[in-house]
């Protein structure tokens, strides 16, 4: 990981407020000093690899959103299919219940993609926001 | 070696248990389970025994996992959600385990069975709507019913509404399980193009395994966070009515 040597305890003693208050985790402050740098270093480069675009841009979350709706469509048409055969059966009206169903099923999974593409919709814009915030805001995250 | 694509999704039982008739057999899929419980309360216990400011790789990881679930919780459902963390925790490392626990050569994943994504799809559906109604009493019926709609598009909508509603622990199982098999499959397969091509010609398939290999890791994390995400929304929608 880092370059950083670490120092001993009693050189650690002889710095300002570390003997005064009682700290839960005693840590060199050198060294926090150290990693902060390291960070915000590490913070800048990120930005400015950000700047220059995505490396992958969104690919892969564009699979999963594809993914998703087309499952959300196929389950809801799944479940009016099933529900319609089920009461066909029961009351013996084949075929018109799973006729009926399965349009039931139909604008049930549109209403689901529908649902599915508006949330993802919301989030994409809530990301955006953070981004715009992030950039003008300070560096500390 | 295995002869065909599917018997690496079998079942077979380790340590026989039968009681009056029914097969409670220790098997492949339970022994991943018990692994991937123990996983979890190991990395979480190793990982937060020594609790440093500037934390160890172990402690990094814990804490990564556990602002992830934090945040989620708290962007989807909202301060209501807190009392409900522990739980969708749980569920989100044991799906996570589960999904990079078969990526082991060799492993068995528990989750590309459908009756195991959908018992705790199932689960989760009946507990949201218990959930639903213990905070909304009967008003928990207005989810099938969109506010200032006209009162006669009822008999259209309800049924629609309601089918929508039951289709959540169909999509939400079916999603896992439907990854999580066609990953393991489309690895075997491809697999099994690399000694038959020969050497030369069988360097195009390993090269796609190895793609497909990274493609894999990728989507078992990600289908574990979209699972717990979904359960999320759900959980939400039960205790804020959309």
């Amino acid at each position: 990981m880092s370059p950083f040597v670490p120092s001993d305890p009693s050189e650690r003693r002889s710095d300002t407020a570390a003997g005064a208050t009682p700290e839960p985790d005693p840590v060199d402050p050198d060294r926090l000093a150290a990693l902060d740098h390291e960070l915000s270093v590490a913070i800048a480069r990120r930005r400015k690899a950000d700047d220059k675009g995505p490396p992958d841009g969104g690919r892969s979350e564009g699979l999963g959103a594809g993914m998703r709706i087309a499952v959300e469509m196929a389950a809801a048409i799944g479940i009016g299919v099933a529900i319609g055969v089920l009461l066909d059966r029961w009351l013996g009206t084949t075929p018109w219940l799973l006729l009926l169903f399965f349009v039931i099923g139909f604008a049930a999974a549109i209403l689901n993609v529908y649902r599915t593409a508006q949330e993802l919709d919301r989030k994409a814009k809530a990301r955006k926001a953070r981004e715009r915030a992030d950039e003008t805001g300070s560096d500390t995250r | 070696m295995a002869t065909s694509p599917l018997d690496q999704f079998e079942v077979t039982p380790i340590l026989p248990i039968q009681v009056g008739g029914l097969d409670l057999s220790y098997t492949n899929s339970a022994l991943f389970m018990t692994l991937a419980v123990a996983g979890t309360v190991a990395l979480l216990t190793f990982g937060v025994r020594r609790r440093s400011l500037v934390p160890t790789r172990l402690q990094s990881v814990a804490e990564m996992l556990y602002e992830v679930v934090a945040n989620m919780v708290r962007d989807n459902v909202g301060s209501g959600g807190r009392q409900y963390f522990p739980f969708i925790f749980s569920l989100f490392m044991f799906i996570l385990f589960g999904n990079l626990l078969g990526m082991i050569p060799g492993g068995f994943t528990f989750t590309s069975h459908i009756i195991v994504t959908f018992t705790l799809a199932f689960f989760i559906f009946v507990a949201v709507t218990i959930i639903g109604f213990w905070k909304h009493g009967l008003g928990y019926f207005g989810m099938f019913f969109p506010h200032g709609a006209p009162a006669w598009t009822a008999i259209i909508l309800v049924p629609i509404e309601v089918v929508s509603y039951l289709s959540r622990p169909v999509s939400l199982s079916v999603r896992l399980f439907a990854n999580m098999t066609v990953g393991h499959l489309m690895l075997k397969v491809i697999g099994g193009f690399i000694l038959p091509m020969g050497l030369i010609g069988g360097l195009l398939p390993l090269g796609g395994l190895v793609a497909i290999t990274a493609l894999e890791f990728l989507i078992a994390v990600i289908q574990a966070y979209v699972f717990t995400i979904l359960t999320c929304i759900y959980l939400n929608d039960a205790l804020h009515m959309h």
